[in-house]
């Protein structure tokens, strides 16, 4: 027989509340600093880099050369005209989008007959790339604001309609069930029942939205505007001003991350409520 | 007097590969205050026919009366029936009490004689306690309770229970079981429970209905008055369940 008794797997020390309290605080001390952490490091690398020589600075920019760009561009007035610009084409986009695309998926939801007609065509929009739409929107539209609202919408109502159709199928059929048999209308059926238990994929599709409304507004500038951080940073390129580039990639990155933290405050009021 | 009586009711599905029958010639009467279980092998249609007689389904031939107050009709009164299904249903983001009114609010009858009615049952049956609790913080047996109260919120002459205990545990279900019945007793409420659980079928009810293989028929109708001194308690100890298990699935 081996004589296996030495190995002995060491129990672990029992820990008081006090202390899981602690360890649970330390842990998001530690996820927060790490994540600060990384963005120090990425951002120190790349100004030593390029203060070194080893990148371009003409190609590559480099955090203070963005610095200075986005206090120019906010010493001579434009920066905040772009910003306005972009960020009220985004969130227009993002709002129609939203309420658009949820309600034709509660008229797809609730008509089987509409559904099953609709099927082929929602789908072949979903798959197809919306920029392809781009000079017809032009056209249609002319090339301005409206243009760059529409390319907005259309990128994310799709999906939006596809999300909520499909959170408002899975909806659990008992419960649909209970409330025909407590003679409930379709429309108390929507109101008290399909909105509130779809209410968390609705949070996910705003996320989604966030991101893909954002994608909208900007390419819908580099087609068309005069103005807007899509436009900056499509005329950086053609002039090969690669800080103003950057610089105004830096500003979308922040404007995006506040966008999403207001639709995750909205999250968590509508969940303290309940 | 008979509440609700079936006469040779029929009914048929239709799907692609063809027509199945699910029914056929059901004919049966409940009268007040009775507690009849319908029992029957899984997947006979014992559902099917509770949402006949509820009218979530129109059968193709035969038909089924209604009795309210005297007045006899095919046309189902309001607020007639009272439907538990065989879970609880509950929605989790409405709180025990908010979950009870909803069907006095689908109806637009939040008058304060039947929030009163409401107070009442949750006091009785022990849940008053409980009102703004969420229904995840609530026991399975407790949410049952919620849930039969909410049922008997529109003040419903026949209850109708679609295995309502079938998700509960041996030992919760014999308790919620015996519970919601002596609820059903107390309001003078007409129940009718569809159920797999023979034990259950012949310690609660004064009448079951035994149906044969689909398409369902009635195989036999039994009386089981309870006597004066019986309690649901003491009749599951009493009857001979091997006797019944032979004569519902043979």
């Amino acid at each position: 027989m081996k004589k296996n008794n030495k190995v002995k797997r060491q129990r672990k020390k029992p820990i008081t509340y006090k202390d899981y309290l602690k360890g649970q605080k330390n842990s998001k001390i530690f996820v927060f600093s790490m994540q600060i952490l990384i963005l120090i490091v990425f951002i120190g690398l790349w100004e030593l880099l390029t203060q070194t020589g080893v990148l371009d600075p003409f190609i590559f920019s480099s955090p203070s050369r963005i610095c200075i760009t986005i206090v120019d561009l906010a010493k001579n007035g434009n920066l905040f005209t772009h910003i306005f610009v972009t960020l009220g084409e985004t969130v227009l986009g993002f709002i129609i989008s939203t309420l658009i695309g949820t309600i034709v998926a509660i008229f797809l939801y609730e008509s089987d007959y509409l559904r099953r007609i609709l099927e082929p065509y929602v789908v072949v929009l979903n798959s197809l790339p919306k920029i392809a739409l781009g000079p017809m929107i032009i056209i249609w539209f002319g090339a301005g604001t409206t243009a760059i609202v529409v390319m907005c919408v259309l990128i994310c109502v799709v999906m939006t309609t596809i999300s909520m159709l499909n959170a408002f199928l899975e909806v659990d059929k008992g419960k649909v069930l209970l409330m025909q048999t407590m003679q409930a209308s379709k429309l108390q059926i929507l109101f008290k029942l399909i909105l509130p238990a779809t209410f968390p994929q609705f949070i996910t599709v705003l996320k989604v939205n966030v991101g893909l409304s954002w994608v909208g507004s900007i390419m819908g500038e580099y087609l068309v505007s005069m103005a807007g951080l899509g436009y900056l940073i499509i005329y950086g390129g053609q002039v090969f001003k690669l800080d103003l580039v950057m610089a105004s990639t830096t500003i979308l990155c922040f404007l995006a991350a506040i966008m999403y933290f207001a639709v995750a405050l909205l999250e968590k009021h509508v969940n303290n409520k309940k | 007097m008979d509440i609700i009586k079936l006469d040779n009711v029929c009914l048929n599905y239709f799907t692609k590969t063809g027509e199945t029958e699910a029914l056929k010639n059901i004919s049966f009467k409940v009268n007040e205050g009775d507690f009849v279980s319908v029992v029957g092998p899984s997947g006979c249609g014992k559902t099917t026919l509770l949402s006949a007689i509820s009218g979530l389904l129109t059968p193709q031939h035969g038909k089924i009366f209604y009795n309210q107050n005297g007045e006899v009709s095919e046309n189902i009164p309001k607020n007639f029936f009272g439907y538990m299904l065989q879970s609880d249903e509950l929605f989790p983001w409405l709180t025990v009490y908010k979950n009870i009114v909803l069907p006095l609010e689908i109806q637009k009858i939040k008058t304060k004689a039947n929030l009163d009615y409401i107070d009442n049952l949750l006091k009785k049956y022990g849940l008053e306690n409980f009102k703004n609790k969420k229904p995840t913080e609530l026991s399975g047996g407790m949410r049952q309770r919620v849930a039969l109260i909410r049922t008997l919120a529109l003040r419903p002459k026949v209850l109708l229970l679609d295995e309502p205990f079938s998700a509960l545990d041996y030992v919760t279900r014999i308790s919620v079981a015996n519970d919601v019945a002596n609820i059903i007793k107390e309001e003078h409420k007409t129940a009718i429970l569809v159920t797999h659980d023979i034990e259950e079928a012949v310690s609660l009810s004064n009448k079951v209905v035994i149906l044969t293989r689909r398409p369902a028929t009635v195989k036999e109708l039994v009386e089981l008055p309870f006597n004066e001194n019986e309690t649901i308690t003491s009749r599951r100890e009493n009857f001979k369940l091997s006797e019944w298990q032979t004569k519902i699935f043979d």
